[in-house]
């Protein structure tokens, strides 16, 4: 926490001394390059404190100048620290001057003066004692924590100031006087008068002055029940957040959405910020069709080491936009990332492992036999055969599946002095997951050490990251290289176990050949070749690589008291490559006979600098002002190379030599580009009193992205915010049940360019060495996105600080959005053009409601519930102005390859309406049956609009229990309202190898217009991936329980104190539903693009994690 | 003192800021420009700028890569041309049972118009007085390219094309065809005199896939192009027809008429591509032969079936899937697949067919350069035989006794075509001059049908024009009453993306093709009165 704190930290521990002394002295003074000790003495005799320093301490010939008449001591004492950066603190009529300036005093030498023992106990404001509270002396690195009883003991002299700190609560300073036992208590830093949050660019803030929602979780609540992506452990955690996770296990992409979607093209997705800097997004290649060949690679936030975060901030709306950017349009989650801390060396390590099995798989049928027409066939994909004979194996999904285990360990090692601190982390994940040779590894290292130099006046902090991963078979959404297409349409009284066995020899080729249903040279079953599960895995294996490297480096320097000169810089490099490799034997639909392999690197570059000047001054006692000064600049450069194609002569010889030219180039990907913008901004923070604040924004920012725009002003766009907040219980007298009421409200603009060369597309592509037009129009009349964002909240503290509400209604709309438009294609040959234009509202409204409360000195139980209301709308989508009179489009249909299912904006409707077939009706609502056959509609103008992928409310409710030694936490959440289309289960019907096709056939057909209907002719039509998906949707409101976790911590006495803690835990994730209408995992995704939304084709199926968490702190 | 201290700072860091700034600004344009695509100045050596597009034309008069092949003609006109079924059980109700999807009806619309339109358009923007050659072969391909979506469709965006984003009206068919003829002529006269004035010269040799360059060659192309399109407008301006198709005739650069005059889309100049006919029918098992190729190749004991077709994993046996089914199991997957190879070009055009068109102009009484409609019959069947190195069986031409044979689906026998069933194609090959001029047509049409396999597209337009050969109708038709099963399918309908993005330009479409937009309207050169 002081590490925290430390930017503003020293500020607000010397007027707390100030005020606490009382001391309302006024002095005049006329000195020019005087030595200090005449000045002290001076001020002693005017007020009559004893003045007391240690001369080997502080320079005392130090000259200062002061001019002053009738000033308050406590500002004459702030001009001395501006000109000599020595501190004063009044303890019993004694002024006591400490500072940076001279050497610190080892221990050694402190152990010659008077040293005696003092012992005490650290409470807080409810008695209850704190643990592992930090408790050094000040300029020392001696230290020590306080025991399970809150006690500690320390060896100090009369005059030392103890500095105990713990998170969560305000650090506490307390001058050693006669007594040889204290009673310390803690304020928790939950007293949002005194609470200081970090908010943009690292910026600290008091919590009183924010004008709107910001919301903190501290890294140990993510603990509970650990992710190795980090952000699924937000879900129910805080309001307004929607986590939609990608169904492509361990380290896969997170689609994170705070408030509802703004950007119908571009992406809703949150912004994340580590250390005030934005981290490169890495975002992957998402899967757009039936097909899919495109594996989810995961994102920049996966592959985070979340031991490494001290906590973070959720900053839901566009608010304060410009400390942010332009990115920060959708949100911006803030992680604040730990540092070596003053004191005794702590060692922590963690470990950490959980068992996954699958849940919600399908429902599949063990009556009928493999074949068609009520006729076994063994050669038949379908199960439309006769009744299975006694007996007959079935294969149940599950016993596909293994258990997936993931194991994650770490160790951080925390060191230094007041001077220097070092932190290092290291930490191993390591995951099997459910699908046979899927795994996933990863390794990151980070070394961190903050330094003062200068007299304090520079603190310089450098920091690096390294991570390694590598996963290897991700699961595929889609139907291609999908293991579970085969599982689950896997013919029905069949014996799977002959299968296992994936592979024999061929002595025709002389190679080993795929065991399966089909031979692997027939295709021909409808395009979806579903291949042996286990030749998915081992034989058209996948490779993801990445190792990612971040470094900074800040340099901050105090030019005086209220004024400092921030440097910043930043690099994330990222390198990516990710292979396939079809062994021969793959099916010819996606191979040669000698196989295939595809391969492509991939390099994102970012570099972030800034440069900030950073003012926070008492102008007078009730004025203040907080202002921030600065420039940045931001480059990203992507860079790729790929090739692929299917092998020429030689059997799998995976190399670019080896595969052959076909309808163009095996390189088939090369690209580069860079994007980069330059800001400056300001931004300014009235304070009146400590109960109103102002606060006002700017930023410009110049865009490269923009450059060639025809509108040539061109590159360069502007927003502002301002935002209001009012302490009400500082303004007015509460009743004492109220601890804190704040009311807050603020209005932001924020831009946001368009991606790069969209203003200038290239004339030609190249392909088999000949030129082709690019198909995209050039159109250079091009303007930054714009969302227009308000919201007004109030929150509320009761009973000291024990029950605490937030609310807040927001309002926003986003113009100018991108639309990459398609034309006619006898408009000159293009297919698309882009367009500005829309604007999509979104508002709602948010809350949290908790209680923290220590009910007896054993037993404490807090508690949050969060509500998240969000309604959408589209209220305009664009005008083509070309055409006379201007032609208004009212709908924009996202481009997938799914014939029966489409995503759409359209107006007066939330963006991200499903559209799905149909069957085509008459006009009293009978199907239409044409020869023996339901018709379907198959025209996407007059699918049937199935609803909305997104949820109206999301609640979540979160619980920690503590009794004695044991912890108990659990959250739940919802989320009511929202439909998913699940097309696996039209094919599973189409197959014949549902339940629910079964149960058809047992009732003598499905009921069509009355009538019975053969099953399998019905489902010829009505399943699949191109039939009635009306039959396929299902509402997504889903109730669970998240996450629950139950610990024991043993006492550091349990170990002679040779571990000061150990905390053993079981914990679970997705342990069960309360509710859920789907047959899949409605949170799950198969892209975390805006172009598929609920929607699920084969997706892996959510897990159960079971495991335990072992934590020891030396 | 203290102020100007602080003032300092502020100063230095504005400068800083500033520097920041202004240095960076001015290498926007830099970092925006897309590094990895070409530009037009990069382009510019060797004329890249205009013959880099010849290779796409080529390229896409039939699509090379497979899954557009396969619904720009394949899912279609291959279908209703009666030469192939498809044996897949997943495409549910699709045009070969007369539900004209959306989806695949845009397909050939839109090939054309990215593909040859725009690449026509690049040609003729860019090219410069002495390059109007290159601008003349751009024209005989875009021809070509382009009635064979008209012939789909009906009216399409011709003259209007590339004026506008969102609305670019319609022609009528019969406007199109009359600016082909014209833009033939424009491309022929430049030809020749080109190659008058620079014997032996080929600068389009580095572009051209089909002829290495060879002018001679592309003039022989225009002209059987246009003795084609002229005998397709017979029955709709049969005054233009015979103009159109005497002056092809009379051309002094002459017709394709030899074998080695066949246009195909060679894999030369750097260009390769795999048959998309072998993925359609080996990787994607997609296709087979019909019941109705099997009925009359069989019964004329044609050798060429071994050419064209494999015989069945089903029995051993060739085996063809009749046409217009829902297929909902794969029951005909095992059926004769395509005889073809990765590496076989794509052919575009059959030398054979000229002496096929020249044989129906002289039936009709037209000045064809010499010879009887007999002979050009004979000569054309002949021919068609050394296009596929097989020797004609020994009295192949004289046979008067076989005609179509019935057909027997070996799985399921109601789709069986019995002998005596009005859709047999029950014409003998032997050429008989005093039969009536109908079955002589048919005659000469059947075999052309044979000839030009697997060009479905000119196939299903002759069939369309002159009803021949006889074809089985489908079993199950889904048009929802729109196509008659008996007068079979007319044209698919508008591509579905126009009804969004060119919605006023379907509407002229619609107006200029005088009936509903679906499968059942004739376009406007279909006017035999002899065709239901």
């Amino acid at each position: 926490m002081a590490a925290l704190l430390a930017p503003m930290g020293s500020m607000a521990q010397q007027s707390t001394a100030m005020a606490d002394s009382e001391v309302n002295a006024k002095l005049t003074m006329n000195v020019v390059k005087k030595p200090l000790e005449n000045v002290l003495a001076s001020v002693g005799k005017q007020t009559g404190l004893g003045v007391h320093y240690d001369r080997s301490e502080i320079n005392s010939e130090k000259l200062v100048s002061i001019t002053c008449k009738n000033l308050p001591v406590k500002q004459v004492l702030a001009e001395i620290t501006d000109q000599t950066g020595l501190h004063f603190s009044v303890y019993k009529n004694n002024l006591i001057v400490t500072g940076g300036s001279a050497p610190t005093a080892s221990p050694d030498q402190q152990s010659t003066a008077v040293v005696q023992k003092i012992t005490g106990t650290v409470i807080d404001s409810t008695g209850m004692p704190l643990i592992g509270v930090s408790v050094t002396i000040k300029g020392t690195t001696n230290g020590g924590q306080t025991d399970v009883n809150g006690q500690f003991s320390i060896n100090a002299n009369p005059g030392d100031v103890l500095v105990f700190t713990y998170i969560g609560y305000v650090t506490k300073e307390v001058t050693v006087g006669n007594e040889t036992t204290l009673k310390v208590t803690m304020k928790a830093s939950a007293n949002a008068l005194s609470e200081v949050v970090v908010t943009a660019l690292g910026i600290t803030k008091s919590a009183a002055s924010l004008s709107y929602d910001q919301q903190t979780v501290s890294g140990k609540e993510l603990e509970v029940a650990k992710d190795p992506s980090f952000v699924n452990s937000l879900d129910g955690k805080v309001s307004g957040l929607q986590i939609t996770s990608s169904s492509s296990g361990a380290g896969g992409s997170t689609k994170v959405v705070l408030r509802g979607n703004k950007s119908i093209y571009g992406s809703s997705n949150v912004l994340y910020v580590v250390d005030g800097v934005p981290l490169n997004s890495l975002t992957s290649t998402q899967p757009t069709g039936v097909f899919s060949y495109g594996a989810d690679g995961g994102d920049g936030i996966s592959n985070i080491n979340p031991d490494d975060i001290e906590s973070i901030s959720v900053l839901k709306g566009a608010s304060a936009s410009a400390l942010y950017g332009s990115a920060a349009e959708n949100g911006v989650i803030l992680i604040t990332t730990k540092k070596g801390k003053a004191g005794k060396a702590t060692l922590t390590f963690t470990s950490n492992t959980t068992f996954d099995r699958p849940v919600l798989l399908p429902k599949l049928q063990d009556e009928y036999a493999r074949g068609d027409n009520d006729t076994t066939n063994n050669t038949s994909i379908n199960s439309y055969g006769a009744r299975q004979a006694a007996g007959s194996p079935n294969l149940n999904p599950a016993d596909y599946f293994k258990t997936g285990v993931t194991t994650a360990n770490s160790f951080t090692l925390s060191t230094g002095t007041e001077k220097n601190q070092t932190y290092i982390s290291f930490a191993n994940t390591h995951a099997n997951g459910i699908d046979p040779g899927n795994t996933f590894d990863r390794d990151n290292i980070t070394v961190r050490n903050t330094a003062k130099l200068l007299d304090d006046k520079l603190t310089l902090d450098i920091s690096g990251s390294y991570i390694w991963q590598n996963t290897n078979d991700r699961p595929i959404s889609g139907t291609y290289f999908n293991a579970l297409t085969s599982v689950y349409l896997f013919p029905r009284g069949t014996d799977f176990n002959q299968y296992k066995n994936y592979e024999s020899y061929d002595p025709t080729r002389n190679i080993d050949l795929p065991n399966w249903i089909t031979p692997y040279t027939n295709s021909g079953s409808g395009g979806d070749d579903p291949q042996n599960p286990y030749w998915v895995q081992y034989k058209n294996p996948t490779a993801q690589g990445l190792n990612r490297l971040l470094a900074s480096v800040t340099a901050k320097y105090d030019l005086n008291s209220w004024l400092n000169l921030q440097g910043r810089v930043k690099l994330d490099k990222a390198d990516l490559a990710s292979s396939q490799e079809l062994y021969a034997g793959t099916t010819l639909l996606l191979a040669n006979p000698a196989g295939g392999y595809n391969y492509s690197s991939n390099g994102q570059n970012q570099v972030y600098a800034d440069l900030l000047l950073n003012a926070n001054k008492q102008l007078s006692s009730d004025f203040s002002i907080n202002g921030t000064l600065g420039v940045s600049i931001q480059d990203n450069q992507n860079s790729s190379l790929g090739f692929g194609g299917r092998l020429g002569n030689i059997d799998n010889y995976f190399n670019v030599t080896n595969v052959i030219l076909t309808n163009g180039d095996p390189f088939n990907q090369t690209n580069k580009t860079e994007a980069q913008t330059q800001s400056a901004f300001a931004s300014v923070d009235f304070g009146y009193k400590k109960f109103l604040y102002l606060d006002v924004t700017g930023r410009n920012d110049w865009s490269s992205a923009l450059a060639y725009t025809l509108n040539s002003s061109n590159d360069s766009f502007f927003y502002p915010s301002v935002g209001l907040s009012d302490v009400l219980s500082s303004m007015f007298k509460m009743p004492d049940a109220i601890s804190y009421a704040k009311l807050r409200a603020s209005y932001t603009i924020v831009g946001n360019s368009i991606p790069a060369f969209v203003s200038t597309p290239a004339q030609y592509t190249l392909s088999s060495g000949f030129l082709n037009l690019n198909l995209t129009k050039p159109l250079g009349n091009l303007k930054p996105e714009l969302t227009h964002s308000f919201e007004i909240g109030t929150e509320w503290r009761f009973v000291n600080d024990h029950i605490t509400l937030d609310a807040t209604y927001y309002h926003t709309n986003t113009y100018n959005q991108l639309f990459n438009v398609p034309t006619t294609t006898a408009s000159g040959g293009y297919a698309s053009q882009y367009i500005n234009g829309g604007n999509v509202m979104n508002e709602g409204f948010e809350g949290d409601l908790g209680y923290n409360g220590h009910i007896s000195k054993d037993f404490s139980w807090n508690t949050n519930f969060t509500f998240s209301y969000n309604h959408n709308q589209v209220i305009a989508l664009y005008t083509d102005n070309t055409a006379n009179p201007p032609n208004v489009i009212q709908e924009f249909t996202f481009n997938n390859s799914f014939n029966a299912y489409g995503l759409e904006a359209r107006v007066g409707k939330p963006f991200g309406e499903i559209y799905v077939n149909d069957f085509q009706r008459d006009a009293s609502g009978n199907i239409v049956v044409n020869n023996g056959l339901p018709q379907l509609i198959n025209n996407f103008q007059d699918f049937k609009d199935a609803g909305n992928a997104n949820p109206n409310w999301i609640l979540g409710w979160t619980n920690t229990f503590r009794l004695q030694q044991f912890d108990l936490a659990f959250t739940v959440d919802g989320r009511f309202g929202g439909v998913v289309v699940d097309m696996t289960d039209a094919y599973l019907d189409q197959y014949g190898v549902s339940q629910a096709s079964a149960t058809a056939r047992d009732q003598g057909g499905v009921l069509v217009n009355g009538a019975r209907m053969d099953a399998q002719t019905y489902y010829s039509v009505a399943g699949g991936r191109e039939g009635a998906l009306s039959n396929y949707v299902y509402s997504a409101t889903n109730v669970r329980l998240r996450e629950a976790s139950v610990g024991y911590t043993f006492p550091g006495k349990a170990f002679n104190n040779k571990i000061s803690s150990l905390r053993i835990a079981f914990t679970g994730r997705n342990l069960f539903f309360f509710y859920l209408k789907a047959p899949y995992d409605p949170e799950t995704t198969l892209s975390t693009d805006n172009t598929l939304q609920g929607l699920d084709l084969f997706g892996q199926p959510s897990t159960r994690s079971l495991g335990f968490n072992i934590s020891a702190k030396f | 003192m203290k102020t100007i201290y602080k003032t300092r700072w502020i100063l230095l860091a504005g400068i800083l800021g500033l520097l920041v700034i202004s240095s960076c600004t001015k290498e926007f344009q830099n970092y925006n420009t897309d590094p990895s695509k070409v530009t037009k100045q990069q382009a510019e050596g060797d004329f890249q700028y205009i013959g880099s597009f010849f290779p796409d034309m080529e390229q896409n008069i039939f699509s090379t890569v497979d899954y557009i092949y396969q619904i720009q003609q394949n899912l279609n006109a291959d279908i209703f041309s009666g030469y192939m079924m498809s044996p897949d059980d997943g495409f549910g109700p699709n045009n070969t049972n007369y539900f004209m999807r959306s989806d695949w009806n845009a397909q050939a619309f839109d090939l054309g118009n990215q593909h040859i339109m725009n690449n026509w358009k690049q040609v003729k923007n860019y090219a410069r007085p002495q390059d109007q050659h290159f601008v003349a072969i751009a024209l005989i391909l875009k021809v070509e390219a382009m009635h064979r979506i008209t012939d789909l469709y009906g009216p399409i965006p011709y003259s209007q094309y590339g004026t506008n984003n969102f609305f670019v009206p319609y022609d009528s068919q019969q406007a199109i065809y009359t600016r082909f003829f014209a833009e033939l002529d424009t491309a022929v006269t430049t030809l020749s005199a080109y190659v008058k004035a620079n014997p032996g010269v080929k600068p389009f040799k580095p572009y051209d896939l089909v002829y290495g360059g060879d002018y001679t060659e592309w003039l022989k192309f225009a002209n059987t192009l246009r003795l084609r399109l002229a005998m397709r407008i017979v029955y709709a301006d049969a005054q233009t027809a015979q103009a159109q198709a005497e002056k092809a005739v009379a051309d002094p650069n002459g017709l394709l008429s030899v074998a080695t005059d066949d246009a195909y889309i060679n894999m030369v100049n750097g260009v390769t591509y795999q048959n998309p006919l072998w993925n359609i029918t080996n990787a994607y098992g997609d296709v087979s032969m019909s019941a109705a190729m099997k009925s009359i190749i069989e019964g004329y004991k044609d050798t060429r079936e071994t050419a064209y077709f494999d015989i069945s994993a089903y029995d051993g046996k060739y085996e063809g899937i009749r046409q217009g089914q829902n297929i909902t199991t794969p029951v005909y997957a095992g059926f004769s697949l395509l005889n073809v190879n990765a590496t076989t070009p794509l052919r575009i055009f059959a030398a054979s067919e000229s002496y096929f068109l020249r044989a129906e102009g002289a039936l009709r009484g037209w000045n064809m350069g010499g010879g009887t409609a007999q002979s050009f019959y004979e000569e054309g069947v002949a021919l068609a035989f050394k296009e596929q190195s097989l020797a004609m069986p020994p009295g192949y031409l004289t046979d008067n006794t076989d005609v179509a044979a019935p057909y027997v689906d070996p799985t399921n026998s109601s789709n069986n075509v019995p002998a005596g069933s009005p859709y047999l194609n029950n014409i003998t090959i032997a050429w008989n001059a005093g039969d009536t001029f109908e079955h002589n047509l048919q005659r000469i049409i059947t075999q052309k049908w044979i000839a030009i396999y697997p060009d479905g597209q000119e196939a299903w337009s002759d069939f369309r024009r002159t009803g021949y050969p006889k074809l089985f109708p489908v079993v199950v038709n889904n048009s929802g009453g729109s196509i008659i099963t008996a007068d079979f399918v007319k044209r698919i309908p508008f591509a579905a993306d126009e009804d969004q993005n060119n919605p006023k330009g379907v509407a002229t479409g619609v107006t200029a093709l005088g009936g509903p937009d679906n499968g059942g309207t004739r376009l406007w050169w279909d006017k035999n009165p002899l065709v239901p």
